[in-house]
């Protein structure tokens, strides 16, 4: 059986799709990364950002193996500006 | 107070909301939109948040700061979203302590955790082009 996923996007990931939320169908049971999986299929472009990508699940992060349970928005970010940027800055 | 919002963010506001009789001090960080970024002009920058979880992990700081400074009264903090010309505040951390050294220590804590871990991102917008803060190592968008 399939469910289907709200997907929330944000900054740079937001602007590459064209929205800001989107849906995915993954399998019942899946976890975040098959989430992503699943986004990366229906919007190639943002296959590469993998590495960078930050996830939630409602207010908190999540690891990629974190489980989704229905009802779960799942969002998919950049590294937040403040945190490791990555070229050199005084702050 | 922890608010993510659109409107111009007014320091002495956020002070006011610190403001108890039991505090001998208030810290107010206040952070402004700088006209250069690695060498580069800025003319602008973009903010973007996630708000309601932004505004979550804000309280979050908010209770980690008073259990490690019992002496902390209030905390507040406000990020502003949407584009901020050169010296436009985009940020404001208020604490309110008994004493000064905990204000300083914890509004210090707390502007440090909030750049970590709240998520709002940054578009850097130059004379000739914008970049994500976070991502300056991506190629050009291919389209």
């Amino acid at each position: 059986m399939s469910v289907k996923v709200p997907v929330s996007l944000f900054a740079r990931y937001r602007e590459v799709v064209g929205r800001a939320q989107v849906e995915v169908e993954v399998a019942d049971g899946a976890n975040v990364e098959q989430v992503w999986a699943a986004l990366a299929t229906a919007y190639p472009v943002l296959a590469r950002y993998r590495p960078h990508t930050l996830f939630a699940i409602g207010n908190d992060y999540v690891a990629p193996e974190c489980a989704v349970n229905p009802g779960d928005e799942v969002a998919c970010f950049p590294p937040v500006s403040g945190g490791r940027p990555s070229v050199p800055r005084d702050g | 107070m922890y608010r993510v919002t659109a409107d111009p963010l007014a320091a002495q506001a956020l002070a006011e909301v610190v403001t108890v009789p039991e505090a001998g001090g208030i810290v107010v960080f206040v952070g402004v939109v700088r006209d250069n970024s690695a060498g580069r002009r800025v003319v602008a920058l973009e903010y973007e948040a996630h708000a309601p979880m932004a505004e979550a992990k804000m309280k979050e700081i908010g209770e980690v700061v008073h259990r490690r400074w019992p002496g902390v009264r209030q905390v507040a903090m406000a990020h502003r979203i949407g584009r901020l010309a050169i010296g436009e505040a985009s940020v404001v951390v208020a604490v309110s302590a008994a004493h000064r050294q905990d204000a300083f220590e914890a509004c210090h804590f707390a502007i440090d955790r909030l750049k970590e871990t709240v998520p709002i991102w940054k578009r850097e917008i130059f004379e000739d082009g914008t970049v994500w803060v976070g991502l300056q190592g991506e190629a050009p968008p291919a389209a």
